[in-house]
């Protein structure tokens, strides 16, 4: 019967301690956590954190989520971007590993061989841009979600959140082409 | 719409009309017949792929194994809440400084220390006359 639920009845549910509901929610949307997050920080192991981190949050402040002010998605998505913000104001010493992520789970090994030059280039040009950038597409384009919700899952207004999008399109596109023309570049 | 708008719509929000600003898609899609229209959307379509393939690939094993861990840490018992406030590391080493600061501001106000305090021309001549006493010990005698 939760199966059917909508994200919101279920975080309704999840107030109340419903551990079934919690199961569903997860479930339903792990995947989606562990991509926005390792694509905003570039790294599979602080994603694993964040999106861990994340759904502990849904759990222990699913009383405070109100659906008449924001969907689920959007609420959920700023938790985990903030959570990705925050990792990546910590110091780092090791370098992000977006190509060794990106390549190393496709499903079939032949697709992956053809496509991991291709991708080993493109994982590079999206570690070059800034981290914001990075979680604008990973919203808008990989999760598809809108500039309304884009904007309000950044805490941006819709106009600010554009703004970035095409920042982040065009960046990511200069990356590309200045890697294509000479392969390693740092343009 | 002209084409260079055209092109900046495309630019901004890719091959995929439908996901363009509704205000601007009826004569967007009008635009879309023409061959000039149409390379700028393939174009912007390309980038899309390029996008798309560098979507971070999430293996099922590792959305159970996340999952699975989250259930743990649900599952063991909540540290104490003051643990969890970030100020509450500064708290013991400021209590200290603060009781130290608090026994030396003490200590100064029940004794004082004269080294340094400015003196009367009489307290000085007094000092003088007492240490050239002491030096000679000529009174004594």
């Amino acid at each position: 019967m939760l199966d059917g639920a909508s994200d919101e009845d279920l975080v309704t549910q999840i107030a109340t301690q419903d551990q079934r509901a919690f199961r569903v929610l997860i479930a339903r949307h792990m995947r989606r956590a562990l991509r926005v997050a390792q694509a905003t920080t570039g790294t599979a192991a602080d994603a694993d954190d964040i999106a861990q981190e994340a759904f502990v949050r849904v759990w222990h402040r699913a009383s405070s989520f109100d659906q008449r002010i924001a969907r689920f998605t959007t609420w959920f998505y700023r938790i985990v971007v903030n959570l990705a913000m925050d990792r990546l104001r910590r110091p780092r010493s090791e370098p992000l590993d977006h190509a060794a992520n990106v390549a190393s789970e496709a499903p079939d090994p032949l697709a992956h061989l053809v496509a991991s030059e291709e991708q080993h280039m493109l994982a590079g040009a999206l570690a070059e841009i800034s981290e914001r950038q990075r979680a604008a597409i990973a919203l808008f384009h990989f999760e598809g979600l809108s500039g309304r919700e884009g904007a309000d899952a950044m805490n941006l207004s819709e106009k600010a959140f554009e703004s970035l999008w095409i920042r982040a399109r065009a960046a990511l596109r200069q990356q590309v082409l200045a890697r294509r023309l000479r392969p390693g570049a740092k343009p | 719409m002209t084409l260079e708008e055209f092109k900046r719509l495309a630019e901004t929000w890719g091959g995929d009309m439908a996901r363009w600003p509704e205000a601007s898609r009826a004569a967007a899609e009008a635009l879309a017949q023409t061959a000039d229209a149409r390379q700028i959307l393939e174009d912007a379509r390309q980038l899309d792929r390029l996008i798309d393939a560098a979507a971070p690939e999430i293996s099922e094993d590792r959305v159970s194994r996340a999952i699975g861990a989250v259930t743990i840490r649900l599952a063991a018992p909540e540290r104490p809440r003051f643990a969890l406030l970030p100020l509450t590391r500064w708290l013991v080493p400021a209590t200290s400084f603060a009781c130290a600061a608090a026994v030396g501001a003490s200590f100064a106000f029940i004794q004082p220390l004269n080294i340094g305090r400015p003196q009367s021309d009489g307290a000085i001549l007094t000092l003088l006359l007492d240490s050239a006493l002491l030096e000679h010990d000529w009174v004594v005698r």
